[in-house]
């Protein structure tokens, strides 16, 4: 039907150089139909949402008209949901579970993804960006389901037998050298402020005193984590780690559009201004693009909620709250997780509270999809990616 | 460029054609949907099915309820189960227009397994119930090493889990910490490779990469089972529409675990025939 | 803060950078490497005389002279397993042996007849239930022999026949002492209580002897069984009956590959599951080494022929199997390929591709050459970015719930309502890539085209269309890889863990098996999936491959674009 109404178009055009009054009113007239047959297709991804969007408002709106289910969803840890006679719905652990893990990945995957970003669009040279692009989009590309076979058949296992060293090797491997590092601005923040005029040798003393100080704690760390038993491979820390390099691309790639709209005037007036470049990143080109890498941070966010086959396949699924509450080495479940694996059983034809809670949770993670899609385009508009320009 | 890609399409497309040009089969597919117990006994007598008649079966193994459903919806000619259907799956398939009928097509034992590395042999009802209950948390308890039991349990949607929630826990919830799986083989995998884990396995399920325990004293044995002196056991259903008319494919397929032929296969994938 | 400082600060933070992308790199060579490696174990492998005889055998593939030549020496290794197991199964000696026990019976039902008078004396002087234990202790007397021969016969062998022979060897026990009976009836009639006694009593000793033998035979011969059924396992069947008897695949053929028969023979062969009751009378399974728990016994001789004929009765050698692409899987994927999974796969894709495309270039032409910033189109925007924020297991419910059960575009899964839920879930990335391809043609363009005279839509479609075309496809290639490793929405939609392949014509009515939901299926919930690691780990490279190989397309399509808009 679109070729129809361009085809018709391109041929009234090609016929008719000179137009009386008629054919321009039909034209005008298909021109408006070809309009509103684009809108109509533009329309179908809000039809979808909007189907969706009722759909499952609708399938879960039984759930929430008992309230004190709502409460006992929102408060308790007893999940039972297809106990005859007396169900219970406390998803407390689920929710919990699912910020855990998000949280989780986004501390591994944040850090690392701005790093990165950084690094591509800053410190390395454009031809050795473009080399490692791809290896970034590589990870983007990589089926989910991929992934879930590689924590659940290579990863976990590695967790379990050698859990405690490999983690406290990434911690050495990690820390000492930014502990080394954060050594000196602390040393001579500390000389500032304990000397009226430090002597380089105190200065030299507090650095090594702070070095050493700070890679103990962090030696400390690794010790006390080494002798960490991991009795279950598939946990909290296994599904972050793998949400995280899933989220990584997104961060990354976003991350990186932000750093470079920022206008090349701002950093040559920083670094002409006598500024290194670490300084010209941190005071000058990070603040201006805080609002772009806040999308990515939110757009990897989104990515690991709506996760579903990694988690199912690596978190454990277990419907406890983990204890200590920090302690990632313990399994965990997540909404995705509990919907894929109940919904199979869950009684749709007879209509069983199960499935309607079931749909309750999908509505919660489309609400907070929403909400942080919503987010961000609220930063995208306000000019997140426009160019930045120095010099207003 | 556009010339190239249209032909790459084109041929990629004809490719396609060509692998498939197998002939449109005569008789229709049997589909089949549920329980991931009954699954492997599904796909064998699929196999073996197609081999005498050339009459394939599509197999969904998305569990016991979702088979129910489809077989409500008219989606598939048999629903796998490993448990009964529940009243109200009863009532709504008869108000439905559906006449469900049920073939036990074999027996299971749900077998009780550890990683064979644990010094733990023999459980008792009582003990396993404590464990999944989270009574027992420790394998000192058991008479095993001084570590903290990994429970195991399959997801609560499942016929398995509804099994041993009946049979041993007596309906009472499992314990918080355990982990939950999707299926009996991620089950066995796991109790595999993690040292101090436990789980329950439909017989077919327990091989030699995980230790099997006696539970009140008895081991899981096609005679244990099919005497009663295991306790943990259950028949296995296909539930079809009315019962089929004789003849059809889908009568052939459900009374096929009645054959001399559908019995071994059974006996071959570790499940108990029949009238064994 | 000093410039020395400042410049260790600024160097040691680059190197901070520089590190974060060599961890991701290592993330990539950690993960790839172990999907790589043991994924092309699915196809490039060390095959044993099995996997040949599959591929001749099921598949007609493969030089049946070659096969001969390595059957016949696997086969010459086999033989000398087999005939320890022959052997043992029928001893040459067992003839002799139960001929002698046969015999032994005899003679002591002989002399008790001869001694009726005595036993009937003994009868006279115990009354009532006193005299069991004197006729056992009597009866053991006559039976001592007997009871000697059965034990030595036990401990000698404990062959299938020997314990049949030992059951057998009950009955007649039982109606030797009711025959006997006749004999001392000669001397006096005996009352119905007396005859029971005697009839229980009189074989009692040797009957418990009996039973400890038998005892002892059947568990050496259940262990007997556990190792040839592992020796199944691991050769296939030992004889052509059996070969044509057995119904499903895994037992018409051993174990095709070195690495999995290794690990069948440590498991199953060299280590045997032995069921033994504790002292409280509680039964316990475990895995014991047959060379150690049954030393000195032809069960250890076995298991050392096993161990030490290995490599001969496997004949292994180096193959390129590249059926593991192109043919069906056989017996739930223990034997032969994934081709099924890749067709469906492609299906699913394509079709997605073809709602999808169309869809989502109409609605980017829409954004980016129609729309004015207002209400309505920020409102159209942002459901696309929600759409984009939908969870993928949602589209799952969505297209169970809506185009299954609701609009029923098929009476169960399909690959249609497969191809259409992956379509809406990929329509939000095609939208935005496409539109992005829009905008970076330039807008010289379309003022060209429309000073020259052309009205929009004749613009869109020959100029601005064609010079964004390159841009787009980029999108929609990048597209159909997401499509192609989806999980969550076809698990609900179009997925069957069956491997059938499905023709073309069927598409809009059956489900289909697909690599991602297959890859999910056979490594949880195979009944063997510890067994066909390869398949797993084949399947996973073959999925990513695909991916990536279309990812790379779309990226060379990129690059060659760049280059055209710079040059």
């Amino acid at each position: 039907m679109n070729a129809t109404t361009a085809d018709t178009g391109g041929a009234r055009a090609k016929g008719a150089l000179i137009m009386d009054r008629h054919s321009c009113a039909a034209k005008m007239l298909l021109g408006r139909l070809g309009r509103g047959f684009l809108l109509c297709v533009t329309a179908v991804p809000t039809a979808a949402v909007v189907f969706i969007l009722f759909f499952i408002f609708k399938e879960s709106l039984p759930f929430f008209e008992n309230l004190g289910n709502v409460r006992e969803f929102f408060t308790s840890t007893n999940w039972a949901p297809s106990r005859e006679g007396d169900p219970h719905f406390g998803s407390l652990a689920i929710l919990y579970g699912t910020l855990m893990v998000t949280v989780g990945s986004c501390a591994v995957a944040v850090p690392l993804g701005i790093t990165a970003a950084i690094c591509l669009s800053e410190i390395v040279n454009a031809r050795i960006s473009r080399i490692f692009r791809p290896i970034v989009e590589l990870f983007a590309a990589i089926p989910s389901v991929a992934y879930g076979f590689f924590a659940m058949a290579v990863f976990a296992p590695l967790l379990q037998n050698h859990g405690g060293i490999m983690i406290s090797a990434l911690i050495l491997a990690a820390g000492l050298p930014i502990a080394g590092v954060s050594s000196i601005p602390l040393a001579e923040f500390a000389s500032s402020k304990i000397f009226k005029k430090p002597s380089p040798a105190a200065v030299v003393a507090l650095r090594i005193f702070a070095g050493a100080a700070l890679c103990s704690a962090v030696a400390y760390a690794a010790w006390r984590v080494s002798g960490v038993e991991i009795s279950s491979g598939t946990n909290a820390f296994n599904a972050s780690v793998i949400l995280a390099i899933m989220a990584l691309p997104t961060i990354v790639s976003i991350s990186q559009d932000a750093l470079s709209a920022v206008g090349r005037d701002m950093r040559e007036g920083s670094l002409a201004l006598g500024a290194t470049r670490f300084e010209t990143i941190f005071k000058v080109i990070l603040p201006c693009a805080k609002s772009g890498i806040a999308v990515a941070v939110i757009l990897g966010f989104m990515r690991v909620i709506g996760e579903t086959m990694v988690v199912w396949m690596a978190s454990g699924n277990s419907l406890k709250i983990p204890e200590p509450f920090y302690n990632f080495f313990e399994p965990v479940r997540t909404l995705t997780a509990t919907i894929a694996g109940e919904m199979g059983e869950a009684d749709q034809t007879t209509g069983s509270a199960r499935y309607h809670v079931l749909f309750a949770m999908s509505l919660c993670l489309l609400v907070s999809g929403m909400a942080l899609n919503w987010l961000s385009q609220r930063i995208i508009s306000r000019g997140a990616f426009a160019r930045k320009k120095g010099g207003k | 460029m556009k010339k190239t890609i249209a032909t790459t399409m084109t041929l990629i497309a004809l490719a396609a054609a060509a692998f498939t040009s197998a002939p449109a089969m005569a008789e229709k597919n049997i589909v089949i949907d549920g329980s991931t117990t009954v699954g492997p006994i599904a796909k064998a007598f699929a196999d073996y099915y197609k081999e005498k008649t050339g009459i394939g079966a599509t197999i969904s193994e998305s569990g016991s309820g979702n088979g129910v459903k489809s077989l409500i919806n008219g989606a598939c000619d048999i629903a796998n189960m490993s448990r009964f259907m529940k009243d109200s799956e009863f009532k709504t398939c008869v108000k439905k227009g559906i006449l469900p009928v049920a073939h036990v097509v074999a027996f299971d034992g749900l077998a009780v397994v550890v990683n064979p590395a644990n010094k733990v042999g023999a459980l008792t009802m009582a003990q396993l119930a404590d464990i999944y209950t989270g009574k027992i948390r420790n394998w000192k308890e058991l008479g095993g090493d001084d570590a903290e039991i990994v429970v195991i349990s399959r997801d609560t949607n499942s016929g398995t889990y509804e099994t041993f929630n009946e049979l041993v826990l007596r309906k009472n919830p499992v314990v918080k910490g355990a982990e939950y799986v999707g299926s009996n083989g991620q089950a066995k995998t796991r109790v595999a490779s993690t040292k101090n884990a436990i789980a329950y396995v439909g017989l077919g399920f327990a091989d030699d990469s995980v230790k099997t325990l006696s539970v009140d004293g008895i081991l899981p044995s096609p005679k244990t089972i099919v005497s009663g002196k295991y306790p943990i056991a259950r028949p296995l259903f296909m539930f079809t529409n009315k019962y089929p008319k004789m003849g059809t494919p889908v009568y052939d397929f459900v009374t096929l675990h009645l054959s001399e032929e559908g019995r071994e296969i059974v006996r071959d994938l570790g499940y108990v025939p029949v009238a064994e | 803060m000093k410039t020395s400082t400042r410049k260790i600060l600024d160097k040691s933070f680059s190197a901070l950078a520089l590190s974060s992308m060599a961890i991701m790199c290592a993330a990539a060579v950690a993960f790839l490497a172990p999907i790589i490696i043991n994924g092309s174990g699915a196809v490039w492998f060390k095959a044993t005389v099995e996997h040949f005889k599959f591929l001749r055998e099921v598949l007609d593939r493969g030089s049946a002279r070659e096969l001969a030549a390595m059957t016949e020496k696997s086969d010459a290794a086999r033989e000398k397993l087999y005939s320890l197991m022959r052997a043992y199964e029928s001893p040459a000696d067992f003839k002799k042996i139960s001929g002698a026990i046969a015999s032994a019976r005899r003679a002591a039902f002989a002399e008790a007849a001869k001694k009726s008078a005595e036993f009937v004396k003994i009868l006279d002087e115990n009354k009532g239930a006193a005299s069991a234990p004197v006729i056992k202790k009597f009866g053991a007397g006559i039976f001592a022999d007997y009871s000697g021969l059965v034990s030595g016969a036990a401990k000698r062998s404990s062959s299938p026949a020997m314990a049949e022979f030992l059951a057998g060897e009950k009955e007649a026990l039982q109606d030797g002492a009711r025959a006997v009976l006749e004999d001392f009836a000669k001397i006096r009639k005996l009352s119905v209580l007396e005859k029971g006694r005697v009839r229980r009593e009189l074989p009692a000793a040797a009957l418990e002897n009996l039973g400890a033998a038998s005892e002892k035979v059947s568990e050496d011969n259940a262990a007997y069984a556990a190792f040839k059924e592992g020796v199944w396992e691991l050769l296939g069947p030992m004889t052509q009956a059996d070969k044509e008897a057995a119904k499903m695949m895994r037992r018409k053929f051993g174990q095709t590959r070195m690495d999995v028969a290794r690990k069948v023979l440590g498991e199953s062969v060299l280590r045997i599951r032995v069921n033994s009751t504790d002292s409280s009378g509680r039964q316990t399974s475990e895995s014991v080494l047959v060379a150690e728990r049954f030393k000195g016994t032809p069960l250890a001789e076995m298991a050392k022929c096993a161990e030490e004929n290995f490599t001969a009765m496997m004949q292994p050698r180096n193959t390129f199997y590249w059926g593991f692409l192109f043919d069906s899987p056989y017996d739930s994927n223990i034997f032969g390929g994934i081709f099924p999974m890749i067709l469906g796969t492609f299906y699913l894709t394509v079709g997605a591709m073809i709602f999808a495309a169309p869809l989502g270039i109409v609605a980017a032409i829409y954004f980016s050459e129609y729309a004015k910033n207002g209400r309505v189109v920020n409102f159209l925007r942002m459901c696309v970015g929600t759409l984009a924020g939908v969870p993928s297991i949602v589209f799952g419910l969505f297209g169970l719930a809506f185009l299954i059960n609701t609009v029923k575009v098929s009476e169960s899964k399909s690959v249609l309502a497969g191809s259409i839920t992956l379509a809406l879930l990929i329509l939000p990335t095609i939208i935005r890539s496409c539109e992005e391809a829009l905008k970076t043609v330039p807008n010289s363009y379309r003022e060209a085209a429309l000073g020259l005279g052309a009205g929009k839509w004749r613009a869109i479609c020959t100029v601005i269309l064609p010079a964004a075309l390159p841009g787009m496809l980029t999108g929609i290639i990048i597209s159909m890889g997401r499509a192609a490793g989806e999980t969550a929405p076809i698990i609900f939609t179009a997925a069957t863990s069956t491997g059938a392949a499905i023709a073309l014509a069927d598409v809009f009515t059956e489900a289909t098996p697909a690599l991602p939901w297959n890859i999910y299926n056979i490594c949880s919930e195979h009944e063997m999936a510890d067994k066909i690691e390869h398949v797993q780990y084949g399947m996973v490279l073959t999925l990513i491959a695909i991916v990536l190989l279309l990812n790379s397309v779309a990226i060379v399509l990129r690059d060659r674009l760049q280059k055209k808009l710079r040059g």
